[in-house]
């Protein structure tokens, strides 16, 4: 794989499993000095998706950037990823994506064809979401990475946080896991091309179908999308320490195949990782299954949203998101505050 | 012992080639080399739920020597640690039976099949039961969603009997998401069981 056309072959890592830990990362973002203007609705104080900021009383701007390394040798499929994967956060607010800036690192020596097959695959998502290309910035540098920045508009200046969840309402999960570990696979040439069909597939789907339809008028509390922190962590912080969740690990969606990767230990870096940050907040996975374990772990690329909806209305939900995301299943419960901030049903 | 250095090469690279090393027949155990504390507990990951015995060595902040032995089970679960001494001490266990093809004996394969789905349902029948089945190869399939052979099973299952399929084997077929009874398993715990089997039956 070694050869000047191949995007991954300089790359340590790639897609959302080379995110910074999450521990890692608040601790160095509690040293920076706290900024304070009150137009600014969500800033990193709260680890949000995104940062939003009221224009005025009837606008607020929804502002995401995203970007990584090649975690598929395609470089089209890889630029479809990326897009998507960084305007979801906009999604996962309930907001409406607007324009993007294309974000490119790239190597001098390579074939800058591959370049035009990534931005390429970049446009084609941004065309879907209906929003525009407004422009972007790129340097040379050892391996490729490719993401945007996105901005975006909350409709009448209302949105959804990620750490607000009510209790009794339930969880639904509109995408499966599973993705890091059959890249992982894919990486140690042991994948199957059903479980790699799959995982591209899901990484390349727009979270916008299920955000537009969590936001036709459901009583939703908390939305988040699932990254390379794993549905744990993003569980964890939609706790926010204030409420715990009950999580049905039956009904979790997965790839069928990331089970016995999982049991093979094909498993990413990154997913342990999440593993060790998630053992520190207190949540005890010792009677799962070990690849269960893992699959809540495991690294998601462009992951589904997480939704919290009123109990009396996930099913209603949960019917129209299937109707495009039909992997999308009740994942779990929001109940009052207990010891363990997530248990399993 | 083999030294495996893997400095430089990402997850889950350096368990794949451990993994492998480990297969190899007469070996006792390996020696990994590995940059990072993560790839260290991945590895760890692996050798606790294989059995095997594991520590490691922190030569560097980015070097880190990791020892990996097979038939060790110091470092292994409470159950794995059962499992490792029934094996040192021989203990007698059950009837094993290993089905590595989607029919039995040789000649005209549709005749095969035939006997092989009575032969799963015969196994019902037997006093005691078996303790477990593997299923290897074209066997796989037996245990596949759709197979003759399914609903005689699940009734063995149902009284106890454990049905294992090899995950390589599903994988490779393409019907990992179709394997409807028992469980899937990799060749490592196929090895342990029918090497502490008190009889073992490959058919």
């Amino acid at each position: 794989m070694k050869n000047e056309r191949s995007i991954m072959a300089n790359c340590t890592s790639g897609g959302c499993g080379a995110k910074i830990g999450a521990g890692e990362l608040s601790a160095l973002l509690r040293a920076l000095p706290d900024f304070s203007d009150e137009r600014l609705l969500v800033g990193f104080d709260s680890s949000d998706d995104a940062a939003v900021y009221q224009v005025d009383e009837r606008t607020a701007i929804i502002s995401t950037v995203d970007f990584f390394s090649p975690m598929v040798e395609n470089p089209r499929t890889f630029g479809r990823i990326a897009a998507a994967n960084a305007m979801s956060d906009v999604w996962a607010m309930g907001g409406k994506v607007l324009f993007a800036l294309n974000l490119v690192c790239f190597p001098e020596e390579m074939d800058k064809s591959i370049l035009g097959e990534m931005l390429s695959g970049g446009a084609e998502k941004i065309m879907e979401a209906g929003a525009v290309i407004a422009g972007g910035h790129s340097i040379y540098d050892k391996e490729p990475k490719y993401g945007l920045a996105v901005t975006g508009i909350a409709p009448g200046g209302s949105f959804i946080r990620n750490d607000s969840p009510s209790v009794g309402h339930r969880l639904i999960l509109t995408k499966p896991l599973g993705v890091g570990i059959v890249m992982a696979a894919l990486r140690g040439e042991i994948a199957d091309e059903t479980s790699v069909a799959a995982a591209v597939a899901s990484m390349e789907r727009l979270n916008k179908a299920a955000s537009e339809k969590m936001t036709a008028g459901y009583n939703v509390s908390a939305c988040t999308d699932i990254t390379g922190f794993g549905l744990l962590s993003h569980i964890l912080e939609m706790t926010a320490d204030r409420v715990s969740v009950r999580l049905f690990c039956d009904n979790l969606p997965v790839i069928p195949q990331a089970v016995s990767y999982a049991e093979e230990y094909l498993l990413t870096a990154a997913g342990q990782r999440n593993r060790n940050h998630v053992s520190e907040r207190g949540v005890s996975v010792a009677k799962l299954p070990f690849a269960t374990q893992e699959l809540l772990f495991d690294p998601q690329t462009s992951g589904g949203l997480l939704i919290s909806v009123d109990s009396d209305e996930a099913e209603s939900l949960l019917l129209a998101i299937q109707d495009g995301d039909p992997c999308a299943s009740i994942v779990g419960e929001v109940v009052p505050k207990v010891d363990a901030p997530v248990d399993f049903a | 012992m083999q030294t495996l250095d893997v400095l430089g090469q990402p997850c889950p690279i350096p368990v794949i080639k451990a993994k492998k090393a480990l297969a190899e027949p007469q070996t006792d155990g390996v020696l990994v080399l590995v940059d990072n504390r993560i790839a260290v507990q991945n590895l760890e990951k692996m050798a606790e739920g294989s059995g095997y015995g594991f520590s490691f060595n922190e030569e560097s902040e980015n070097r880190f020597l990791v020892t990996i032995t097979r038939g060790d089970s110091k470092g292994a679960s409470p159950e794995e640690k059962a499992k490792n001494d029934l094996r040192v001490n021989n203990a007698p266990g059950g009837l094993v039976i290993l089905i590595g093809a989607d029919h039995l004996g040789e000649g005209a394969e549709e005749l095969g099949k035939m006997l092989l789905k009575g032969f799963v349902f015969s196994l019902t029948q037997l006093d005691p039961l078996p303790e477990a089945i593997i299923f290897l190869n074209g066997g796989a399939r037996m245990t596949a969603e759709g197979a003759v052979t399914v609903p005689d099973l699940l009734a063995l299952q149902g009284m106890g009997v454990t049905l294992l399929t090899c995950g390589t084997c599903a994988n490779f077929y393409g019907i990992t998401d179709k394997i409807v009874a028992g469980a899937i398993t990799d060749m490592m715990d196929i090895v342990n069981r029918i090497s502490r089997a008190g009889r073992l039956i490959a058919v």
